[in-house]
Order: C-alpha cells, then structure tokens, then sequence
C-alpha cells in the first residue's frame, strides 16, 4: 500500500454482527476499493454483500476495526456518496419529479424548499437518463425497470462521487438491464466511482473492473477478472459451475458432469 | 395560501345577528368579542392543529392510518380529565392542566417504553408502546367511569370525551395560543423537508439527513401541539386522520403542497363542524359527532370520486 492516491474505501479487520445475532457477517474484513473504477461484490443471498455496502455508506458502524473514507469525509460532505437500496418502500405516492428532486437534498437548506436551480437539475437528470415520458406519472404508476432508472436519477441528482448499488438490475428484464448497465457505464466515464452488489457474475464480469467475492462466513476474494474462474465461483456460490469465453465475453454455467459440491 | 385560509377561516360565521343590530346593542358585541371570536379561534386552531400533526406523523410513520393522538397523548389527555373531573377539580384550568400533564406523561411513558423494547427499529418500537401506553390509559378512564357518579360526573366525563369548544374563553388560549403557533410556524417552514423522512434510513444518510433526530423532533412538536388543542377541547377524534388524507387526495404526496393544503382544509373543516355544534340545537352537541360525520363522508365522497389517482 504505497498511496492513498487512487484508494475511495478503506476497511481493516472490520468486525460486524447483526444487533442480536450471534453469528458475524464480517469477521476482521480488510480490503480497499479504487477511485474510479467500478467494483462488484458478489456473492449468494446472505453472504453480506448489503452489510459491506452500508458499512461503505456509513450508516452501520463496525464493531471492530475500521472503515475509511479516503479523499472525503462522510457527514461533513453529505450527499457525496449516492445510495440505491435493493428495494424501497415510499409510504405515498409522490410523481416522478417530486421523487427525483429528494436527491437535491444536500442542496437545500434545512428550512427552504428546492428552488430553480434544484428542478433545472432535476430536468437535466431525467434529460440524460431519457426518462421524459414518465416525468408526469405516479411511482406506484411505473413499471419495476421504469422505477429502478427513476431510483437511479434521483441518485444522480445529488451529484455523487460514489454510487453504491445494491443489486440494480435483480428484477428487471434483459432490455431494462441493459439500459440500467448502459447508464452505469457512461457514469463510470463522466468519472464516478461504482460499487454495486449482484449475484450475477456474468453483469458484473460486463461491467465492473474490480471484484470482491463474499463467501459466506469464509472470508473474501478480491481481484481483476481472472478470479472469476471456475474454482471460485463454485466456492462461493455453494455449487459447481463452469465458464465459458464467449465473444470476450464472461458466460457461467451449471456443471451439469459433476455433482454438487 | 395560509393568508387566503386565514381570511377564508374567519367568514364561515354564523351571521344571525345583524350588524346594525350589532353595533346599537352592547350586550351582543360583547357576546361575539368575549364568546365567539375565541372560540372561532379555537375552533380553527384545532383544526388546524390536529390536522397538520396528523399529516405530520402519517409522514413520517409513513402511515396515512395514524392518529396524532396515538402516542399516548390523547387517552393520557383524557385520562387527565376524567381524573380532574372524578377529583372535582372542576376548573377550565385544572382540567386543562391535569390534561396536559397527562398527554406528556402518556407521551414520555411512550417514548421510555420504547427504549426498553429490544427488537425492531426507533419508529416501530414507538407505535408499539404508543398502542401499549393508549390502552393503559384508557383503561384507566373506564376505572374511573365506572367510579364516577352516574348523576353528576359521569355525563360531564363522556361529554369530555366527545369533545367540544363551548366554553372557551380569552383566557384558556393565552398560554397556549404562542406555543401552538410557533409550534405550527415550524412545520410549515419544515414542509418541504417533512418528504425527506419518507425515504429509508440509509437512503436518508446518503442525504446527508439525520433521520431519527429529525423525526423524533417533528413527532414532539405534533404531540406538544395536539396535547395543548385537546387540553381546551377534549378528543376531537377524526380530524387529524381524515384531512391529511383529503389534502393528498386532492393535491398529492408532496408535503411543500399538502403542509398548506391541510391548514386550510383543516381550519375551515373545524370552524364548519363547530358552527353545526352550536347552532343546530339549542344545547351544546359534541364536536366529535359532526367531525366524525362530515370527515368521513367527505372523504368516503373524495375516494369514490377521484378513484383512479389515489389507487
């Protein structure tokens, strides 16, 4: 570890337990993750992939240990770091621009509502994802692909130099998927820091640079590409899979030859 | 929006007398200074109370079924009453002191039961011991029904319980007018931010918002200002569950919109069922009746009109 440079999070020996559990999701965790690159944690259900998202985030402290935020503080500089749960649950039904606008909260002051400046931004967010025709609709009026792209500009309106994502594209269709992707994509160019969660290791081997795989209670395998290989895919995801090189692309299989493991 | 509501509230007034009549005959300008205008300031200060701390906690338990009365304050309030009313203490001013001690401590005991609850988050582990702490208390009321002399106090406590403004004077509102107003000043200077406690507990840091602590403190203000309303005027029951809900049904989610709406709707609703309470019979008719009855056809109208936006 030469720079702090290039480093966005830093974790060390971070140590987390659910508050009555008896059983640590992250047992003396450490690793770091780049600035500018797009990062995925994968893992199979359970395996804390949300956990280390919000222990990223800041809103869980570790019980041991520590995560840093290199180049930027959490609470001083509010609204830096943009979040997407994997779902959320609105108890009304704003419209879509009213929802939109929420991300320019670290923009308004505590006492005022969003001004000019905040709905031109709002505009210019649903502009680039090309969400015009739903500006008018209810959320409980949008599809789940239309809802996650809508999730997706109102993090953008905060302006952040991180985006954590908790499985993005989980529910959505092979269309919504890829314009989901495609947006990603084009973030990760105008210069933001992704880190997202899947379970699917064919996306995240599409678009991420940087790999983190949780395996459930064993510790963690962090690398390029080259460690989505049939051994540790197997190992994390409890089942014996193979890959295939399709076009530069990433492809896993079941391995239907060999028992489970 | 809140002067047009102010000017509006006032005109609904029960015009019998006429203002020649008015201003030859001393005994009615007294009448209307001393009898009518407070209590028309009361009536709209309820509405508008009740409402607003019902938008308010619908917001942030993201609930649209929740009472601003819940936490305990309301049966606390009540419980107070009965208690005075049991101990004849029957002063404007006992009452209204015993019922407010009452509301906060139904609120505090809320609060601290919800710290000695060991599962779920902040806000569920509030609305459970809120329940817990309402039940407590209006068991307490029905000891003291069941006490109470059947002659004398009984029909004093459960005309208490439906609520009503008859005997509001000056001097009921003059401690309580400031702290309700600035109490009301502050969400409608929130009423944009209220939206923000909507989101999720991790959605909201990434804003930046400290979400418990504004929550907790959204919550006392609509608790203090519904417990001073319900210490000159019994439980008024409806009120803060219905308007918030009309204002959304009429105007939608956005809290910037619905803080205003609600005011409006909530002063007028208030000061239109009060008139109805005094004037229809020659006796006083509880307050509660009307509230429940106009609110909820109102808003059984409002559903079946507007169907297709609420759904």
């Amino acid at each position: 570890m030469n720079t702090y440079k290039d480093i966005l999070f830093l974790l060390n020996k971070v140590y987390y337990k659910y508050p009555g559990s008896n059983r640590p999701i992250f047992r003396g965790l450490s690793l770091k993750i780049e600035c500018g690159k797009v990062t995925a944690i994968l893992g199979q259900n359970g395996s804390g992939k949300s956990t280390l998202l919000k222990l990223l985030l800041g809103v869980i402290k570790p019980y041991n240990g520590f995560v840093k935020r290199v180049n930027f503080k959490s609470a001083s500089q509010a609204g830096l770091v943009a979040f997407l749960p994997q779902t959320e649950f609105l108890g009304f039904d704003y419209s879509v621009e009213e929802y939109i606008l929420f991300g320019r909260v670290p923009f308004i002051d505590f006492l005022s509502s969003p001004k000019e400046s905040d709905y031109k931004n709002v505009s210019s967010v649903i502009n680039d994802l090309k969400l015009q025709e739903l500006k008018g609709k209810k959320i409980n009026q949008l599809s789940g692909g239309e809802f996650q792209r809508v999730r997706i500009a109102r993090a953008l309106a905060q302006n952040p130099k991180v985006l954590l994502l908790d499985e993005p594209t989980t529910y959505l269709d092979l269309y919504h998927k890829k314009l989901i992707m495609d947006s990603l994509k084009k973030l990760h160019h105008q210069g933001v820091s992704i880190v997202f969660a899947t379970h699917d290791p064919m996306e995240a081997a599409n678009i991420a640079e940087n790999f983190i795989l949780l395996n459930k209670g064993k510790g963690v395998i962090i690398g390029k590409k080259d460690i989505l290989n049939e051994n540790n895919l197997s190992d994390i995801f409890s089942i014996s899979l193979k890959t295939i090189m399709l076009n530069k692309q990433l492809f896993v299989i079941h391995n239907e030859e060999s028992p489970q493991l | 929006m809140l002067i047009f509501s102010i000017i509006l509230g006032r005109y609904p007034k029960p015009g019998l007398i006429s203002l020649e009549f008015l201003s030859q005959n001393e005994l009615a300008k007294k009448l209307i200074l001393t009898l009518r205008i407070p209590r028309i300031v009361s009536a709209l200060l309820l509405g508008i109370s009740l409402s607003l701390a019902g938008l308010v906690m619908q917001t942030v338990f993201r609930n649209p079924l929740v009472d601003p009365g819940f936490l305990g304050v309301s049966q606390g309030a009540s419980f107070g009453a009965a208690l005075g009313i049991i101990l004849g203490l029957t002063s404007r001013f006992h009452l209204q002191a015993l019922s407010i001690l009452f509301a906060i401590m139904g609120l505090v005991l809320s609060y601290w039961i919800s710290r000695q609850i060991r599962f779920g988050g902040q806000i569920l582990r509030l609305v459970l011991s809120g329940i817990a702490v309402s039940a407590f208390f209006s068991a307490g009321v029905g000891i003291l029904k069941y006490l109470a002399d059947p002659i004398q106090q009984l029909p004093e406590i459960v005309f208490w319980l439906l609520g009503g403004l008859w005997a509001v004077k000056w001097e009921d509102l003059v401690f309580i007018l400031p702290i309700i107003l600035s109490g009301i000043f502050v969400i409608i200077l929130l009423r944009w931010r209220l939206n923000v406690l909507t989101l999720s507990q991790e959605v909201a840091f990434s804003l930046g918002v400290e979400k418990n602590r504004e929550t907790i403190g959204v919550i006392l203000i609509s608790v203090i200002i519904t417990a001073l309303v319900v210490s000159y005027s019994g439980i008024v029951s409806w009120i803060g569950l219905v308007i918030p809900n009309i204002s959304r049904v009429i105007i939608g989610a956005d809290t910037a919109k619905t803080v205003p709406a609600t005011i409006m709707l909530g002063g007028i609703f208030a000061l239109i069922c009060d008139d109805f309470a005094r004037i229809l019979l020659a006796g006083e008719i509880p307050l509660s009746i009307f509230t429940a009855l106009l609110g909820a056809s109102i808003f059984i109208i409002l559903l079946s009109v507007k169907r297709e936006s609420f759904a």
